[in-house]
């Protein structure tokens, strides 16, 4: 493949993937300029991997799977860090209007739980519900996890267990949010 | 039929069988309580887990995504089509690893946050005649993680900038570095006394680092381009900014070095390739800059935080990252030190009596430090190689 449509190719799946990928990513984290920096990084692995004979489908794959490991990853080190950029993380840029002040701070604090329980989980089972909740069906998640689609069902009922189960750990019963 | 798996119950559930399968299951379900109740469990578990997933929110919900917007911000990030875009290796090529280049940015780099913190934050209308200019002068030092490394290479927005400077900045002062023979020298050229370091015995040089001032007048619609260029369309500069006048006076500097200190480290050693960088030189090598604090003369209304809030965001920090960050410093008399990103760790230590900020770094010659402390109205920098350990000890010998 020559140099112009590798680079056209590499535009055509930026432009495509990328709302989504800032979904995810934005999901994940709670900040949009972070979600900005970590899909320009997912972009910049895809830009250097070589993209010949690859069915689009798995360079999907291969997006959302790198976006929720980076993500996951940026959750975990966020975790780690100081409380001032924990809070700052926390409250990116998610004002509704329409909320009034004491159900902003409910749904941060429930967005902050939420995101420190996937933190805790397995990476796998972190990304399984992140996608499975950004409305991915069995088969594009068999596709991006690189799982067998006969399984997902399993896995799902699995890393929802875990979830609660950590959650509860954590922060008591799952309905007390 | 046997007992349906939890695999087909899940995916029953989600609507993710086909017809055939899914009329199976259901007749199953409709005579076998254990997998009707078990489906039920399913089910309830999955709504809960769904419940807390979706107050994440979804960012297509909030936020208008450009996709086009965001493929050119990412290829003008890279600095270059991406044809030739270069590999994080070809960066950190950049960063030399001569500790006196290497730290140099840093001098540079504060200088010009603060210049360009100040210049930027001028929410003031157009009268400025009638003004009082207010006056900030350095008290202190917070570091903060800065990384403008998604500006490095765009060569546009040099241009631009240099184009900009070129065209707006008026220089009043550029004066030159000249030798001082003894520290008495050095104090009459600098116009204050030079401090050294007690536990250091070897006589030192004195560098005299010269006067520079500049005024320049804000173009508010030239800087807004600017910002585009650097693919932050996204933050937009107050309109009143336009026409404000800024200016900036850093005074004499002394520098003292120590040992064996590469040619005119730090300052000059922009000059000194890679290839000088031996192993074991400038083992001893101390070097301690002394320079009272700029003053940065502004109209008095200014808003200081709101700009220095779209700075720290140019510099990669989310818009609540930067507000938070705003809020805790007092920018009337704090200069922001950019934490190099080759810096492998930075500390808050109290040296003399005050706050100081201790940065490390590690090149091939191993580590190196630079030690930034405001005392007096004096900021001080001690730059050294090797273990950073004795850095606060060596400052507190400072006489």
């Amino acid at each position: 493949m020559n140099e112009g449509s590798r680079v056209g190719e590499f535009e055509t799946l930026f432009v495509k993937h990328y709302p989504r990928i800032i979904g995810i990513l934005w999901r994940i984290v709670g900040d949009h300029g972070r979600a900005e920096d970590l899909a320009s990084e997912v972009f910049l692995k895809l830009y250097r991997r070589p993209l010949a004979q690859e069915p689009e489908a798995n360079v999907g794959g291969w997006l959302y799977r790198t976006a929720t490991n980076l993500g996951i990853d940026a959750l975990r080190a966020m975790a780690r860090r100081s409380r001032f950029e924990q809070a700052a993380g926390q409250n990116a840029g998610q004002h509704k209007p329409a909320e009034n002040g004491f159900e902003r701070v409910a749904r941060f604090e429930r967005a902050h739980r939420v995101r420190t329980v996937l933190a805790e989980l397995k990476p796998a089972q972190a990304q399984l519900l992140l996608q499975r909740a950004s409305g991915d069906s069995y088969k594009e998640l068999s596709v991006a996890l690189e799982i067998e689609p006969g399984s997902v069902g399993t896995l799902l009922v699995r890393a929802e267990a875990a979830f609660e189960q950590r959650y509860r750990e954590l922060f008591g019963s799952v309905e007390d949010v | 039929m046997n007992c349906v798996s939890e695999n087909n119950l899940r995916a029953y559930h989600d609507a993710e069988l086909s017809p055939v399968q899914g009329a199976e299951i259901e007749a199953h379900l409709a005579r076998c309580a254990e997998c009707a109740k078990r489906l039920g469990e399913i089910a309830a578990t999955a709504a809960r887990v769904e419940k807390q997933l979706v107050s994440l929110g979804a960012a297509s919900a909030e936020t208008k995504i450009d996709a086009q917007a965001a493929l050119s911000r990412f290829k003008s990030q890279q600095g270059a089509p991406v044809e030739t875009m270069p590999s994080k290796s070809d960066f950190v090529t950049h960063e030399t690893n001569v500790p006196a280049k290497r730290w140099r940015p840093l001098w540079i780099g504060a200088v010009a946050a603060t210049i360009l913190l100040c210049s930027l934050a001028f929410p003031f209308g157009r009268g400025l005649a009638q003004r009082l200019l207010g006056t900030l002068r350095v008290e202190k030092v917070q570091p903060v993680r800065l990384d403008f490394s998604a500006l490095d290479g765009n060569r546009p927005l040099q241009e631009m900038l240099r184009q900009m400077i070129s065209d707006k900045v008026v220089v009043t002062a550029d004066e030159k570095p000249q030798p001082a023979s003894t520290a008495a020298d050095a104090s009459q050229l600098a116009g204050f006394s030079a401090h050294m370091l007690g536990v250091r015995t070897d006589t030192p040089k004195f560098i005299v680092g010269g006067q520079h001032a500049f005024h320049m007048t804000i173009d508010r619609t030239r800087l807004q381009d600017i910002f585009d260029q650097a693919g932050r369309a996204d933050l937009l500069l107050p309109a009143t900014l336009d026409g404000a006048n800024v200016s900036v006076n850093v005074p004499r500097s002394i520098m003292v070095e120590y040992g064996d200190c590469p040619e005119s480290h730090p300052a000059g050693a922009a000059q000194t390739g890679p290839a000088q960088a031996h192993s074991g030189a400038w083992a001893n090598c101390l070097a301690l800059q002394e320079v009272p604090s700029p003053l940065v003369n502004m109209p008095s209304d200014l808003n200081l935080q709101q700009l220095a809030e779209i700075g720290f965001q140019l510099a990669g920090m989310s818009a609540t990252q930067a507000r938070s960050l705003g809020q805790v410093i007092d920018w009337k008399s704090t200069l922001v030190l950019p934490i190099p990103r080759f810096a492998s760790s930075y500390s808050q230590v109290t040296v003399n009596g005050v706050q100081g900020t201790l940065i490390e770094g590690s090149g091939r010659r191993g580590p190196d430090y630079v030690l930034v402390w405001v005392k007096n109205g004096i900021i001080y920098g001690l730059v050294g190689h090797g273990d950073s350990s004795n850095a606060v000890a060596l400052a507190n010998s400072l006489n």
